[in-house]
């Protein structure tokens, strides 16, 4: 059996925007390792892939020469190239997320290489900092008294694209939010429903939580911009909408 | 009279014209033609679908449902005045132009016109979800190139109910 980890960079558009272009492609075909006995993981974050693949031998070395010659991604980074004896994934995974990393998978393959981890040039351990710096994250899950944000659009199909988390995200993407109010305002679900959705918030690293000072200015500030016009009512009206 | 626009925009086959249809209380006035390459469908829209929902006697929405390439920014020209809203849709199945959508990003720069946008990722009906979440994590890349925080929802033009879903979260959106 043979082991192969890289990383290597999303390509960059005309424009000169870095984009994981065809990355939907990606995933679709890495899920073909699903049924080819392969294991590891495929990670995107940041315009850059990291990819451990596990597997017969034969098998690995020709997916790795299918993949060199891929041009949606360059500049690739050999971290690992060695035969192995045991696998220390049992499946296959993807994580496709920009704010998340499945920090789990990297715990296991730096587990399970950290001998080869060890040996890494500094080169290699910058490219592996880029996934792997969410370590030093440490979340406040205490939200009482805070003020909170999301600073983009979590991904909806992970969270879900229910109606009650919509609204917390229109809310929250809008203008800082105390969290006393969300939960008094009762339209996100109970207090626990709530923490819940925030929790999934903070583990993709979209939420910021402040102190609430500053946040008390601020809320009564949105509450005076806060006269619903009156498009905004006749739209209401006409979706039947409460 | 209050009258504000929703403009639809997206690529050959991402379902203008159909949620233009789903909306409109009216017959759309749309200006489809033959299409003269396999695009998986008969006709292919050439100019613009327009659409209207009267909310009141003084009061309408504009839907404007417009193609996204970029020899017909002349049309989007014509729509980006008094948008209420900016939907942009994306077909799953086929890898997005990007270069046409950074284009298009630039044109109406949502953040800069504080116009509300949503991107809409349509035919993912029978997708694999994780790769319908790639197709996202793309478009939201380049989104955040151009300072956009937008959510990425997955609609059925078809549904009147999902298309509906879209207006609840820009009138949300715009409050």
């Amino acid at each position: 059996m043979k082991c192969i980890a890289y990383i290597s960079k999303a390509p960059l558009t005309k424009s000169g925007v870095c984009l994981p272009i065809g990355l939907s492609d990606i995933v679709k075909a890495s899920n073909r390792n699903q049924r080819s006995n392969m294991t590891g993981f495929l990670c995107y974050r940041q315009g850059y892939y990291f990819q451990v693949i596990e597997g017969p031998h034969k098998e690995v070395e020709q997916l790795v020469l299918k993949i060199s010659t891929d041009s949606r991604h360059s500049e690739p980074c050999i971290l690992i190239d060695r035969r192995i004896y045991k696998r220390c994934f049992r499946e296959w995974k993807v994580s496709v997320f920009d704010f998340v990393d499945q920090s789990q998978l990297f715990k296991q393959f730096i587990k399970n290489y950290k001998v080869d981890a060890a040996s890494f040039s500094e080169q290699q351990k910058l490219g592996i900092q880029k996934f792997y710096d969410l370590k030093n994250l440490s979340y406040s899950k205490n939200y009482e008294g805070k003020n909170l944000r999301l600073i983009a659009w979590p991904d909806l199909n992970q969270i879900s694209q229910s109606q009650t988390i919509i609204n917390l995200c229109v809310k929250l993407t809008k203008k800082p939010y105390l969290f006393d109010q969300l939960v008094d305002d009762e339209l996100f679900g109970t207090r626990d429903q709530v923490i819940e959705a925030l929790d999934k918030f903070q583990n993709l690293g979209i939420l910021t939580v402040t102190e609430s000072e500053i946040v008390k200015q601020q809320e009564s500030e949105i509450i005076r911009i806060k006269n619903p016009s009156s498009f905004f009512c006749a739209i209401k009206k006409f979706l039947g909408v409460r | 009279m209050n009258y504000q626009k929703l403009a639809i925009i997206g690529e050959v086959g991402a379902g203008k014209t159909q949620i233009v249809r789903t909306l409109s209380e009216i017959s759309p006035f749309g200006t489809e033609a033959k299409s003269t390459i396999d695009i998986g469908k008969k006709n292919t829209t050439v100019g613009i679908d327009y659409g209207r929902i009267t909310l009141s006697d003084d009061m309408a929405l504009g839907l404007y449902g417009v193609p996204g390439q970029e020899r017909y920014s002349f049309l989007w020209e014509f729509v980006n005045q008094s948008l209420w809203g900016l939907l942009i849709l994306i077909k799953y199945g086929e890898t997005p132009d990007y270069e046409n959508l950074d284009k298009m990003l630039a044109f109406f720069s949502p953040e800069k016109s504080q116009t509300t946008c949503i991107v809409a990722i349509t035919h993912c009906e029978d997708g694999d979800k994780l790769s319908i979440a790639a197709l996202g994590q793309e478009i939201r890349a380049m989104l955040m190139h151009h300072n956009v925080v937008a959510p990425v929802i997955n609609i059925d033009p078809r549904s009147k109910e999902s298309a509906k879903s879209l207006l609840v979260l820009f009138n949300a959106l715009n409050n």
